[in-house]
């Protein structure tokens, strides 16, 4: 009897191994959706592929038809609101659409993904957290748990982590394309260029009839001063997509930060053209671009109107421009109201624990601070609110990366004017180390303005000084 | 229920089946002709796909990645590792022209156009490893079939199955296709139950004879946990390998690995390993028989040295140095567990299995192994030295040819030497002892001596585990010496002893291939079989067939050679000579024996033959009895008077020659003369001989005849019992047949006799002679017979009295039969009135008359 319950131990033993090796030979994990239609399931599938590729509209293409084979597929109603922007009353519409589906039938990711989405959209980021804590504890090996993970981590600020989870991600998945743009950031963030530059250079690689691998590539080829190069990527982005928003956008800051006015001009009269960019319209991207092109030729009273135009500003969230240019042409309350814009802004971002967002303001309004205490000659000051403000900021993409330097190249003009000449010595030493262009071509003209002021003021002083 | 009935051998050989499907399996896939770059990957970087090497010429050479870049992305496809670069590479196809993103050092990433071309994965080692598995599994399976219900035997094959499984699926490198999971998942578990395994086995390798020991100690508490044991031996690594992954998905890092598999699960599989070596050992020093114990310590020392670099290089090394460097100095020498395993079971008969090797097969794979070191030799001189001038030279083929030739057969003869000397090593000095155990037995005479150096030494020479003899007798075949397990008789096979006859030895396969039409053949061979026969030999001499010569397989791993069967059977001839002559004189002697009983005999019967005889007065009288060897069955005697006057006299010729027809004469005469103490009438004396005689019941009978005179001794009382008709010779020299009785059967052929007894008138000189068949049935040489016609001549020619005729016929059947061998006894009895009353003559005779 021992003999046979040891054989039959054995057999047990071996039937479990064989079973479960079939089990995941046979079985494939990412099938884990509810739908009864198996073409439905497939659009479904090809619909997720091309979300991995950025290929937004086809995926949205593929969920549409995945909803037309089977209405009751709750995940493909999940995706396809992923990939349509909703703003006001079809955001609300959508939420509630969602809201409405049971979860009970529905599998764990499902569930999960439903519920983050709507935690999300209903600006309830502890409940999103909550979420994906669950998912993650419930689904440890689920790439979609994993990679609500990662963009959490991501949007808390926590790079170092951030950049394990998408490193992990992508090793696995090793076509997430969403990971190569983020682990760019994220090593731009960290100021790892090179590192940066290989990531998106492998988004571009895996994905060369995108444009936005060669976005990513341009800002930060931008962002170290190899302005060639972010032009000929922007070049052949809009070889693939003419119409690309974003691809416009990031060629106008180029001109803009290359002092090609002209072509930044006539990109952006281009741009207003294109359907395609009337989202940039609705967020007031339009005159804060021209703003900032004024800004930059010198032109303060035109930047103003720029920005006041069809109410500009009350569209902005915040911006770092009209406030110098406010400062620059002496409105001063302006610049007051510029600055509690930013304040609530803090008070929002911390009342949704939104950590990101609130760094964000509090790097512009310590930049805003500093730039206002440079404006009545408190050099000393201003140089500390700028070196705060230069802690909170990282070397992100598209204007926060220049945002950083842009700070830094402010906190120059204030240590020069503070006279501070080993401290500006080291400073532009570091501003060359990331973009050796800027310093010796990059002129912030409110700073010049500044300068000359606090020269000629210095100059007066020292002359009235030699005649007493 | 029985549990003994259950038997898992067709279960094991259903594993060992899907073992072998499985290994095969994954060395098709290593087989398979794959896309490849022609780079050679950094296996030790821990991350980035990293270039160790490029093959000169190759697509990668060709589109400009060097040494030390890292490869980013094959054909838009971000690559991280190894392995997913292996992957990506086998999505693509032989010939595709594919982008791969490369960062050199100290530059960017950079697009490279890489032309794929072609490679099996398979290499040198993995062909090595895939050679050792299928040592393991051909030696697990020779083992299984040939003890089946062994349990050391299913356990080691199951060892070496999972051998199998864990050396070609687990130590294969990934192919990255459909079937490499599965393949690789049986590797694991293979992994898994390979310690556990190789524990068990090695626990009761031969015997479980430490364990016993043990248990004899601790007592019956031991025994009884015994399959716990085995149970928590067998699952233990399977619950650790669990256990690490569980503990390191709980911790949230990836568990510490080498060769895909846990530290933890290596070390044990060490512990294992050098806990059945450990056992091995103690079962080594319980065994009793040093054949054995030799054998377990060979085993034991091939294990040694194949397990334990193994166990350093491929789990020590491999763990601290996370690095596969010594993988194949590790595997190299496992191949020597097989090995000794082979060669201790061909040479030790371990797990009591008897293996036929023959030479003739080991010098063939000798020569096959030289021929390819010799190969490999010349591949890798080709390897080393292409590039040197004097390979191109036209010399080169013709001296490395020369050298090859040179080299090669001193190479072989030496191997052939080896071979000799570790499995055949008597051989010299067993056919140097047949050659004198030959000798001696055609010298030697006394055939107890030639039977016992036949059972006895001959196993010993030649190493068999018996010799058994069976010597004819009559026509049987009786074992005269030899096993008791052979059967004491042989039925007869002619068709056997035929195909014997034409060469003298055989074996006993080849006899059952005989074409055996007796009933007995199928019988016979199967007995010859099951008693352990291999080689039968027939003895014979040219006179007479002797016997047969058995002889078992031999002991150890070799079979009887073809040099070593002529041998045999020319010591089979000298056997029979030996025997030959020790049969004859044996047989001399019995015969001398014999005939000196035989001369006592013919004593004892002379004896009995009267010196006189007496007959009526007025008669002489005379007999002969001259018998045709030394005893007879011819007879005459003296009988007292059935009348009370005058004695009769009586002769007889028993049916049967030489020593029985001496016997009944015997009785014939015996029954005869008691009866006649009481005076009776001659027909009653006959018919109550005939009684008595036929009473013994030998189906033997005496042809007899009386004479007798009457009262006034003027007649002849006369009676004949298949004796031939007397003769009477007239006084004129008229000779006639005298009237015979109408019942004259012999005396004891029938029940009931019915004799009686005639009268004759005889006048004075009338002559009667009565006389046996010997007489009339004498033979010339030209084998005519002397005839009764002669006998009248003779009668009618001769004058004188009783002497005189018998003397007479006597010389005229002498004459007749001249050189020729006396045929029968010869009787004469002659009676002759002289017509004087009271006459006596003194009985006459020859030889004993």
């Amino acid at each position: 009897m021992k003999k046979i319950l040891l054989l039959g131990i054995v057999a047990l033993i071996l039937f479990v191994g064989v079973g479960v090796l079939a089990y995941f030979l046979l079985f494939d994990a990412d099938a884990d959706w509810t739908t009864r239609s198996p073409a439905a399931l497939e659009e479904f599938e090809l619909g997720l592929l091309d979300l991995r590729r950025a290929a937004r509209a086809d995926a949205k293409a593929r969920f549409e038809r995945a909803l037309e084979l089977d209405p009751e597929f709750a995940a493909a109603q999940l995706f396809l609101a992923q990939v349509t922007p909703h703003r006001g009353h079809d955001a609300e519409s959508m939420v509630a659409t969602l809201e409405a589906v049971d979860l009970e039938p529905l599998s764990p990711r499902e569930r999960y993904l439903i519920r983050h989405w709507i935690a999300v959209h209903r600006d309830d980021s502890i409940a999103a957290k909550e979420v994906i804590a669950e998912f993650l504890a419930e689904l440890p090996n689920d790439l979609f748990a994993r990679e609500a993970h990662c963009e959490a981590t991501w949007e808390e600020q926590r790079y170092e982590e951030a950049s394990t989870c998408y490193s992990d991600l992508i090793e696995s998945h090793p076509n997430w394309l969403q990971g190569y743009d983020r682990l760019g950031k994220l090593s731009m963030a960290q100021g790892h260029f090179k590192k940066a530059l290989e990531y998106f250079e492998t988004y571009r690689y895996i994905a060369p009839d995108q444009t936005m691998p060669y976005v990513s590539l341009a800002q930060l080829l931008i962002l170290v001063g190899r302005y060639p190069s972010a032009e000929e990527a922007l070049t052949e982005a809009l070889a693939i997509d003419s119409d690309a928003c974003v691809v416009r956008s990031t060629l106008i800051r180029l001109y803009s930060l290359t002092g090609r006015f002209d072509e930044a001009w006539q990109a952006i009269d281009e741009m207003a053209t294109l359907p395609a960019c009337m989202d940039f319209q609705a967020v007031g991207a339009f005159c804060s671009k021209r703003a900032s092109i004024l800004y930059l030729e010198g032109d303060f009273d035109a930047a103003w109107q720029a920005l006041t135009e069809d109410g500009c500003l009350e569209r902005l969230s915040y911006d770092i421009i009209g406030h110098r240019v406010a400062l620059a042409t002496r409105r001063f309350e302006e610049a007051q109201k510029l600055r509690q814009a930013l304040e609530d802004g803090v008070a929002r971002a911390e009342e949704r624990r939104q950590t990101t967002y609130r760094d964000w303001y509090l790097a512009a309004l310590a930049h805003a601070e500093g730039v206002q205490l440079a404006h009545a000659g408190e050099h000393r000051a201003a140089a500390k609110e700028l070196r705060k403000a230069d802690e909170l900021l990282y070397y992100w993409v598209g204007d926060l990366a220049s945002f950083k330097l842009f700070n830094r190249q402010t906190l120059l003009y204030v240590l020069r004017m503070q006279d501070d000449r080993i401290g500006a010595a080291r400073l532009a030493q570091e501003i060359q180390d990331v973009n050796p262009k800027l310093v010796r071509e990059f002129v912030l003209p409110d700073m010049e303005v500044l300068g000359q002021r606090h020269a000629e003021a210095t100059r007066t002083v020292l002359m009235t000084e030699q005649v007493k | 229920m029985e549990i003994r009935s259950f038997n898992p051998t067709p279960l094991l050989l259903m594993f060992g089946l899907a073992a072998f499907v499985v290994a095969g399996l994954s060395i098709v896939d290593m087989l398979q002709p794959r896309p490849y770059d022609g780079v050679v990957l950094d296996e030790t970087a821990r991350k980035g796909v990293i270039v160790r090497e490029v093959i000169p010429g190759s697509g990668a050479d060709l589109a400009g990645i060097r040494k030390g870049d890292r490869i980013l992305g094959i054909a838009r496809s971000g690559v991280h590792d190894a392995a997913q670069a292996a992957r990506r590479l086998n999505e693509l196809r032989i010939g595709d022209r594919v982008p791969y993103l490369v960062a050199t050092p100290g530059q960017g990433p950079v697009d490279k156009n890489v032309t794929l071309g072609r490679r099996t994965i398979a290499d040198g080692t993995y062909l090595y490893v895939t050679v050792l598995g299928f040592s393991f599994f051909l030696v697990g399976l020779f083992v299984l079939v040939f003890q089946p219900g062994l349990r050391a035997s299913q356990v080691f094959f199951l060892l070496c199955g999972l051998f199998l499984l864990f050396l070609v699926c687990r130590m294969r490198p990934p192919s990255y296709v459909a079937t490499d999971t599965l393949i690789l998942g049986v590797g694991t578990l293979a992994f898994l139950f390979l310690p556990p395994a190789f524990l068990h086995f090695y626990l009761i390798f031969p015997r479980p004879a430490f364990l016993e020991k043990v248990t004899r100690q601790r007592g019956k508490a031991l025994r009884d946990v015994w399959h716990y044991m085995v149970a928590v031996i067998y699952l233990l690594p399977s619950l650790l390998f669990a256990a690490v992954f569980a503990l390191a998905s709980m911790r949230g890092q990836p568990p510490q690995l080498v060769n895909g598999a846990p530290n933890a699960s290596w070390i044990l599989l060490a512990i294992y390993m050098l806990l059945g070596l450990a056992a091995m050992g103690g079962n080594a020093r319980q065994i009793r028989d040093p054949h054995q114990r030799r054998g377990v310590v060979f085993v034991l020392i091939g294990s040694l040295f194949g397990l334990v670099p193994f166990l350093v290089s491929t789990v020590m090394l491999a763990a601290q140095q996370q690095s596969q460097t010594f993988f194949f100095a590790g595997i190299m020498p496992l191949l020597l567990v097989p090995i000794t395993f082979t060669y201790a079971i061909v040479r030790f008969q371990l797990l009591n299995i008897r293996v036929i090797l023959r030479r003739g097969f080991l010098y063939t794979v000798t020569t096959a192994l030289l021929t390819g070191i010799y190969a490999g030799g010349i591949a890798t001189f080709n390897a080393f030295f292409s590039d040197m001038p004097f390979v191109s030279s036209r010399y080169f083929p013709i001296v490395l040819a020369l050298t090859i030739a040179l080299l090669f057969e001193p190479l072989r003869r030496r191997m052939q030497d080896l071979i000799d000397r570790y499995f055949f090593a008597s051989r010299a000095r067993m056919q140097q002892e047949l050659l004198e155990l030959g000798s001696a037995m055609t010298a030697e005479v006394d055939l107890q001596v030639v039977v016992h150096e036949l059972v006895e030494r001959l196993p010993q020479v030649l190493d068999l585990h018996f010799a058994a003899l069976y010597l004819r007798r009559g026509k049987r075949l009786v074992r005269t010496a030899g096993p008791e397990s052979l059967p004491a008789r042989l039925r007869d096979v002619p068709e056997m002893l035929e195909g014997l006859k034409r060469t003298s030895l055989m074996r006993l396969e080849q006899l059952g291939e005989l074409v055996l039409t007796s009933p007995n053949a199928p019988e016979v061979l199967m007995e010859l079989d099951e008693a352990g026969v291999d080689v039968v030999g027939d003895l014979a001499s040219p006179r007479r067939h002797i016997g047969l010569l058995m002889l078992s397989a031999k002991r150890g791993q070799t079979s009887l050679e073809a040099d070593e069967i002529e041998l045999l059977k020319h010591l089979v001839h000298q056997v029979s000579l030996g025997l030959e002559t020790s049969l004859l004189l044996e047989e001399r002697m019995q015969q001398a024996e014999l005939e000196r009983e035989l001369q006592i005999a013919a004593t004892i019967q002379a004896q009995l033959l009267p010196e006189e005889l007496a007959f009526a007065e007025g008669w002489q009288v005379s007999a002969v009895c001259r018998p045709a060897r030394i005893v007879g069955g011819d007879f005459f005697a003296q009988l007292p008077s059935p009348n009370g006057h005058s004695p009769a006299l009586v002769f007889g010729d028993v049916s049967g020659k030489s020593v029985s027809g001496a016997l009944m004469m015997m009785a014939a005469h015996e029954a005869l003369h008691a009866l006649a103490m009481t005076p009776r009438p001659p027909a009653e004396l006959f018919n109550l001989t005939n009684r008595r005689l036929y009473g013994l019941g030998r189906h033997s009978f005496v042809a007899l005849g009386y004479f007798c005179a009457s009262e006034d001794a003027r007649r002849l009382c006369y009676l004949v019992a298949g004796q031939p008709p007397p003769l009477l010779r007239r006084v004129n020299g008229k000779v006639s047949e005298l009237p015979l009785p109408k019942h004259r059967i012999p005396v004891g052929a029938m029940p009931d006799g019915k004799y009686h007894a005639l009268e004759i008138e005889v006048g004075p000189g009338d002559l009667v002679i009565g006389y046996s068949d010997g007489i009339t049935e004498a033979r010339a040489p030209n084998g005519e017979f002397f005839g009764t016609e002669r006998l009248f001549t003779v009668l009618q020619d001769t004058t004188g009295g009783p002497d005189e005729v018998i003397a007479a016929v006597l010389a005229a059947v002498g004459a007749f039969s001249g050189d020729s061998l006396q045929y029968d006894d010869l009787t004469l009895v002659a009676v002759q009135r002289t017509g004087q009353d009271g006459v006596r003559k003194e009985g006459e005779g020859d030889e004993g008359s």
